[in-house]
């Protein structure tokens, strides 16, 4: 599975490491919806709305792939909309929703 | 009896007017989204304070 070119620069827009392996939070929950799903972290009592069924996908495939990037091509994330999941990735980690995982 | 027409003034360089039932990106030609705001729209933090006790 090919990275997409344009990741190091959505990596550098969104502060988020697109290039490093990613899992969702063992004490996050997510729950899909018809929107997209709902994460509820257990630990900080965190709720977050995931308002796109392919966020929701990407995330669950998370800890699938070698690194994130690879996850977004796998979601079906085309490279122009890369730096948008990037930034809600970055949300999503700023929150404590997804952390590294070790590869 | 004549009518007068009257143009609207063009707003300065670098405002942006908001037409009642446009999006303001809209308004301005080339405008480019910013990912930090589209992000907004894809995850949104909820604040449950004060649930407490809420089963």
């Amino acid at each position: 599975m090919s990275t997409p070119a344009s990741a190091p620069e959505a990596s550098i827009a969104s502060g988020f490491d697109l290039q490093a392996p990613w899992r969702l939070h063992p004490q996050v929950s997510l729950r899909p919806e018809s929107f997209g799903a709902l994460a509820y972290h257990f630990g900080t009592r965190r709720l977050s709305f995931l308002k796109s069924p392919v966020l929701r996908a990407l995330v669950e495939s998370l800890c699938e792939h070698p690194t994130a990037a690879d996850a977004c091509v796998g979601a079906g994330v085309c490279e122009a909309e890369l730096p948008v999941y990037a930034a809600a990735l970055a949300r999503l980690a700023a929150s404590g929703m997804i952390i590294r995982r070790e590869s | 009896m004549s009518v007068q027409e009257t143009r609207p003034v063009a707003p300065a360089q670098g405002e942006k007017t908001v037409t009642e039932g446009q999006a303001p990106d809209e308004q301005v030609p080339g405008a480019q989204s910013d990912p930090l705001v589209d992000a907004d729209l894809l995850v949104e933090d909820v604040s449950i304070d004060g649930m407490c006790g809420v089963y």
